[in-house]
């Protein structure tokens, strides 16, 4: 019971973390019907400049600040100077110009930062909490509460406010958004900035679990499964089905792959079944588009014309 | 640092550019943009002690030396890629290869090519002075390795064992000669689990857990420093002690006591090489050098660059000479020479960074010794064990 729970705690935390990412994606989605690989760059950057700014000697506080800042100005620039003059190109070929913008951004990291793994500052207080049997370390405590709240914070705003409701109308319709005066095109800046924010503040909560390295980028990929599984254009659901893939992953690792290779290395020549965490989140987006292709929270038709 | 890493880059690629001048070809890839670019200091040691032979003797046996640095990125496909360059395009007359997977998938085409090729890894599969005559090893094998650290499990009186292993040949393949081969058992252990995880795991909690369950005495790793310093982090998450932990020879890098802290504190390492620093006459030699050339690593990976470019360089020297002092102009011949010189140095002073190297049998030597982090530092924490 007390491994399940550890492995709970485990994979809620990264799987908030992962909610984060596909949160950002989601919400360009929404907005523009792009789905942006370039996700985890930006996750990627975001603890690059984190590290810059704590290295500087920046409050860890203002130091994320200043890179949601940061983030939030490269994704509004990112949508202005490359994404726009693509308004007109077939969808297809402005997701292959974000792949190319994760490229690009990995090869800038590699220059500037070099390839190898860099240690984290300390972000977050130093020991651990052990109470019956469970061991928790403060910072996956406080980066999995961090991420979950601005998660939910980021919800309430999409849809409380008047911003969140202004983007929430140019999501739903351009032509009516633009018939009461919203200005349609800065809606979807400030999604790609709001999206770059919230993945350079992932990649950042991320590099203080796990450290720093250019392999942070792989994190966009985990995303694509989170999103089709919670639907892809539920913002709720893309929280739901992050922390669900966080969890899933943790289970397998923890509980389903020494089972099953007990099982195998008992009764076969069998001895490893892999890295089957890898497989988990796509068998699980193979899974959702066979059985509920829409997703969890998603509407059945979603489509964007 | 951050020009430094520029100047790196656009001289690999300026190296794929241009073609090779010297008539001494020596072509060395590792992974400098990779998974494990941090134990990469290898690469750079047998490039730099080329380079030094060159600024002071002005080559080997007069001829300058090309000392070709490459990158495969840790990436089968790309190694082989290189792997070809250097045999037809670069005429290499010695080849130092990186990963586990490239040398056992080159191993039977180094011998139909007949390049003297030295292996950065230790898969003892490798190590076949009948089957793979041109192929050598500096240094115990990843088995020998493990059977140190499973014996010294033994001498303290623990039981229970679990491995953990990076999802390539480079993880599995000796895992699974050792647990093929019954030592384990032999020695009174249990192997309690073997753990295989990707190589470029960012987070291996779960893991954790799932070691911690099986309550074991030790953890040996059979993966590199990046791994190590995931495994380690993640270990303290989940409440195990660094001491439980042991890693091969390529988890003894000072970067794991500098990005872990208090978590690496106890971590145990396989070390067959001098530390960087050490006061012996190579290092009056490195720091020589370094005085005229920037240091990439300062590492121990680089002390062994250093002391296989010492073995290529006498294996060069001595085939030219056997030449009347010319190189010889059919590069299958000076190839063969090559090995032929390899083969016949047996008591090869390196500077002290190994004991003599004698690669007769291929392997140079088998000697290492375990290293504990202590205070932040490696520390050895028992004599120089012959590893056979």
């Amino acid at each position: 019971m007390t491994l399940v729970l550890q492995l709970a705690v485990a994979g809620l935390a990264i799987g908030s973390v992962y909610a984060l990412i596909a949160i950002g994606v989601v919400l360009i989605y929404k907005c523009s019907g792009v789905v942006n690989f370039a996700q985890g760059a930006y996750a990627m950057v975001g603890a690059y400049v984190s590290y810059a700014l704590l290295r500087a000697g920046l409050h860890p506080v203002l130091a994320i600040i200043g890179c949601m800042v940061v983030l939030g100005g490269l994704g509004s620039l990112t949508e202005r100077l490359v994404l726009r003059p693509m308004l007109k190109a077939p969808l297809v070929a402005v997701m292959m110009v974000t792949l190319g913008l994760l490229i690009v951004a990995r090869a800038a990291c590699l220059i500037i930062w070099g390839p190898d793994q860099i240690a984290f500052p300390k972000v977050f207080p130093e020991g651990a909490i052990s109470a019956a049997g469970i061991f928790v370390t403060y910072n996956y405590i406080a980066a999995g509460i961090l991420a979950l709240v601005l998660s939910f914070g980021f919800l309430a705003m999409y849809q409380f406010t008047r911003i969140g409701l202004q983007q929430r109308c140019a999501a739903d319709n351009t032509r009516a958004a633009l018939a009461i005066g919203i200005h349609v095109s800065n809606q979807v800046s400030i999604a790609w900035a709001m999206s770059a924010a919230l993945a350079g503040l992932a990649g950042t909560l991320l590099a203080t679990l796990n450290g720093l390295s250019l392999d942070l980028a792989g994190i966009g990929m985990i995303a694509f499964p989170v999103i089709v599984v919670g639907g892809l254009s539920s913002l709720f659901g893309a929280l739901v089905a992050g922390l669900l893939l966080g969890l899933l992953q943790s289970f397998t690792d923890g509980l389903l792959s020494p089972v099953l290779e007990d099982f195998l290395r008992e009764h076969t020549s069998i001895y490893s079944v892999g890295a089957l965490q890898q497989v988990v989140p796509y068998a699980l987006l193979v899974l959702m588009l066979l059985v509920r292709p829409q997703g969890l929270f998603g509407r059945r038709g979603t489509e964007r014309v | 640092m951050r020009l430094r890493h520029a100047a790196a880059i656009l001289a690999l690629t300026l190296a794929g550019a241009l073609p090779a001048r010297a008539q001494v070809s020596v072509c060395i890839w590792g992974t400098i943009t990779g998974p494990d670019a941090l134990v990469n200091g290898m690469s750079y040691g047998i490039r730099d002690y080329l380079e030094s032979l060159n600024q002071t003797k002005g080559g080997i046996a007069g001829q300058k030396v090309n000392a070709l640095l490459l990158d495969g990125r840790y990436k089968l496909d790309e190694e082989l890629k290189i792997y070809r360059r250097c045999v037809d395009q670069e005429n290499a007359v010695f080849i130092s290869g990186w990963s586990t997977g490239s040398v056992k998938a080159l191993s039977d085409q180094i011998t139909q090519d007949g390049v003297p090729f030295i292996t950065q890894s230790y898969a003892s599969e490798v190590l076949d002075p009948k089957k793979f005559p041109y192929i050598f090893m500096a240094g115990p094998t990843y088995e020998q390795q493990m059977i140190i650290a499973l014996r010294d499990l033994a001498a303290k009186g623990g039981k229970r064992v679990v491995i953990m292993h990076a999802d390539n040949e480079y993880g599995r393949g000796p895992v699974n000669v050792i647990r093929q081969s019954g030592v384990v058992n032999q020695l009174g252990l249990q192997l309690v689990d073997t753990v295989e995880f990707r190589y470029d795991a960012q987070d291996l909690t779960a893991q954790m857990l799932r070691v911690k369950s099986r309550k074991p005495d030790m953890v040996y790793i059979q993966a590199s420093t990046p791994q190590a310093i995931v495994i380690l982090r993640d270990a303290a998450k989940a409440g195990l002690a660094g001491k439980l932990f042991i890693g091969n020879l390529y988890t003894i890098s000072p970067t794991i006591p500098e990005q872990l802290g208090e978590a690496a504190e106890g971590f145990r390492a396989i070390q067959a090489y001098q530390f960087y620093g050490t006061d012996i006459p190579a290092m009056k030699q490195i720091e020589a050098f370094g005085a005229k050339a920037p240091i990439e690593k300062k590492d121990m990976y680089y002390m062994k660059g250093w002391m296989e470019g010492i073995a290529i360089a006498a294996a060069v020297e001595g085939a030219i000479k056997q030449n009347g002092g010319k190189v010889p102009a059919d590069i299958k011949q000076f190839r063969e020479a090559v090995r032929q010189q390899m083969e016949a140095q047996t008591k090869l002073d390196d500077g002290g960074i190994t004991p003599p190297l004698d690669f007769s049998n291929h392997q140079g030597f088998v000697q290492a010794r375990i290293a504990e982090v202590n205070g932040g530092k490696y520390v050895p924490v028992g004599d120089w064990i012959d590893a056979r």
